[in-house]
């Protein structure tokens, strides 16, 4: 058992030994296994759900092989994958579907990205990041030589209708940075300010209390209650406004869900749904919703795209936008690119829990931040 | 509604065993006897109500029937020293909640497993019941109506012990679905890291949450020496097993 479990790792590139856990492995790692798990069945057809969604360059790469090397025993895959980029490289056929829909399908040598995005949205995307120019406000956060346990010496400013992106490689320290400022992380050193005033906060039920919301980039783990409702997910961070000493007022709880529901176009049968049974698009809303009903002045959103469709992520893009224009402050930390850049007015990169570069948009470019974010001195 | 009543199987066993038992002997199903059976279970029901919201958490507490013994003993020794009645309920209470707060303090803030810190608590008080009763059961002899009342009294020909049960029922009821107390509890047990993620303070209302246990449990302890006429060292042995199988027949997974 133990020398087939080493062969099929092999063939993934996982060095790892195979009587570890499974629990101290990476996400990438555990990823990994379980693909392993699906061969080993020796089954003829495979569906992989996001399989590359945790997982780094050579991860895909040797799992790109070892898809290939299935295809030539004859094995068929199903491969669903939100990132276009892999399709044309490892596909043969695409199948489009939309809110449970067939839409289309083609064989992929006779179409492109832009044909895929289209159906996807069924819309073309003229432009997927639309940039919104707002005059910037006054300060809404000054964090000067914050160090904690996650981070090292972090200095920075963001204003009124500014969004901050923050790049870095995985690891780098950047949600242990978010959480910081939060308060879920200790500070044990260095000053926050919040609007020009001085606060000291530990937990995050203070940084809610000072205005700041921070949206988690693993739903699953953090940031949802899985077993909850709709309802109940959307309204935790708020409950207070929703309670008097009688109770909770949930006729005003209900009408405050519809609200966001409707505004962000949530697909949910009703708003008593458990949320574990929402698409990760909506799940998304949902959690950003949850923090917008703090009337945070402050918006931290951690990954707000990961593991979620086209389409959603352009709704979440001009949720974004809308929020800027309203003049909050938002932190966007994100491992895509084009994102960083498509939406960020100024880009801080953080190396081994510090910052490496801080650069208005206008002067970034995507080499400039991959220097920093490996470490590598301009 | 069929549908849901047929989905809750520990139910259906109940109503097919009272349906044998009443069979076999028709007296079974007399007002008394179900009468005096509700008002065996209602100390049980007392202490399964904090149990629940204890289980819901994600927590449990075995330190519940050393709890009903200890402070059960102490009641009827506050009495014993002519304390009156009302004052010692009070105390017994606030007794009761002091040890379910630190069941929670140090499960919540020091982050020890539930069931290793009510165990502890459970062999401790049992132990300390046993040196302050000196093994020997404590009696009421000044109870005076209200104290006797509570766990021996009738109104309306029907049992007190049953009245606190419901009112108990009702309120728990109210407080896990209609409060933000509740929606807490609920939210904790699903994922904590999430709910505390979300700017609640999970320690705290974790520890509000046991301290509401250990209060039930007193009062627990407070019907069972009332109804005993005494207070016995070694009341509500294996309590907490029945109360934990109570919560989960009512449909509360562990």
């Amino acid at each position: 058992m133990h020398k087939d479990a080493r062969k099929l790792l092999a063939l993934l590139n996982v060095t790892e030994c195979e009587k570890i856990l499974v629990s101290d492995l990476t996400i990438g790692k555990r990823q990994m296994v379980e693909i392993a798990k699906a061969i080993s069945q020796n089954a003829n057809l495979i569906v992989m759900d996001e399989p590359t969604d945790a997982l780094t360059d050579n991860e895909t790469a040797s799992l790109f092989k070892v898809i290939r090397g299935l295809i030539s025993e004859g094995k068929s895959i199903i491969y669903i994958s939100h990132r276009l980029k892999e399709i044309p490289e490892i596909c043969n056929d695409v199948t489009i579907m939309r809110d449970g829909k067939f839409i289309t399908e083609a064989e992929v040598k006779d179409i492109d990205e832009d044909f895929i995005i289209k159906n996807m949205v069924g819309r073309t995307l003229s432009e997927q990041f639309p940039r919104v120019k707002v005059q910037l406000g006054e300060e809404v956060l000054r964090v000067e030589n914050l160090s904690g346990e996650h981070v090292k010496n972090i200095s920075f400013n963001i204003r009124k209708g500014e969004i901050l992106g923050i790049a870095g490689l995985m690891g780098a320290g950047r949600t242990e940075l978010a959480k910081t400022i939060y308060g879920y992380y200790k500070k044990t050193a260095g000053n926050v300010y919040i609007e020009g005033k001085k606060r000291k906060f530990n937990s995050p039920e203070d940084g809610l209390g000072v205005g700041i919301a921070y949206v988690s980039e693993d739903r699953k783990g953090d940031g949802l209650v899985l077993g909850l409702s709709v309802k109940e997910n959307m309204t935790l961070s708020s409950l207070p406004s929703f309670s008097s000493w009688f109770g909770l007022n949930k006729k005003k709880e209900k009408k405050a869900t519809k609200d966001f529901v409707d505004k962000f176009r949530i697909k949910t049968p009703t708003y008593d749904q458990i949320i574990k049974k929402l698409s990760g698009g909506n799940q998304q809303k949902v959690a950003i919703a949850k923090a917008l009903l703090t009337n945070p002045k402050l918006l931290i959103l951690d990954e707000p795209t990961r593991g979620i469709d086209v389409g959603a992520k352009k709704e979440i893009y001009d949720v974004i936008n809308e929020l800027k224009r309203k003049g909050m402050g938002i932190i966007i930390i994100s491992s895509e690119m084009p994102e960083v850049m498509g939406l960020s007015d100024r880009i801080l990169v953080i190396h081994e829990n510090s910052i490496t570069g801080n650069f208005p948009i206008e002067e970034a470019t995507q080499e400039k931040i991959m220097r920093c974010a490996i470490g590598v001195n301009q | 509604m069929i549908k849901k009543l047929w989905s809750n199987k520990p139910l259906i066993g109940l109503i097919v065993f009272a349906i044998i038992v009443s069979i076999i002997n028709p007296r079974f199903l007399s007002v008394g006897n179900l009468l005096n059976v509700l008002r065996q279970t209602s100390v049980n029901a007392v202490i399964a109500t904090g149990m629940t919201m204890i289980i819901l958490t994600g927590g449990i507490d075995l330190s519940v029937g050393s709890i009903l013994a200890f402070t059960g003993a102490f009641c009827a020794y506050m009495i014993a020293i002519g304390v009156n009645p009302e004052t010692a309920l009070l105390l017994t209470l606030i007794v009761g909640v002091i040890f379910g707060t630190a069941n929670g303090a140090f499960i919540s803030y020091c982050k020890l497993q539930p069931f290793i810190v009510t165990l502890v608590t459970m062999t401790l008080l049992r132990g300390a019941t046993l040196v302050f009763t000196d093994g020997k059961p404590i009696p009421i002899k000044a109870g005076g109506d209200f104290f006797d009342n509570l766990g021996g009294g009738y109104f309306l020909q029907i049992p007190i012990p049953i009245y606190i049960m419901i009112i108990l029922f009702i309120t728990a009821y109210y407080v896990l679905n209609h409060t933000r107390f509740g929606r807490y509890v609920y939210a904790i047990g699903g994922n904590e890291e999430a709910t505390r993620l979300s700017g609640i303070n999970t320690s705290k209302y974790k520890t509000i949450v046991y301290a509401v246990g250990g209060m039930l449990s007193a009062l627990a302890g407070v019907i069972v020496t009332s109804r005993l006429g005494s207070a016995q060292p070694t009341a509500g042995t294996g309590y907490e097993l029945d109360a934990i199988a109570a919560v989960v027949l009512g449909g509360t997974s562990l």
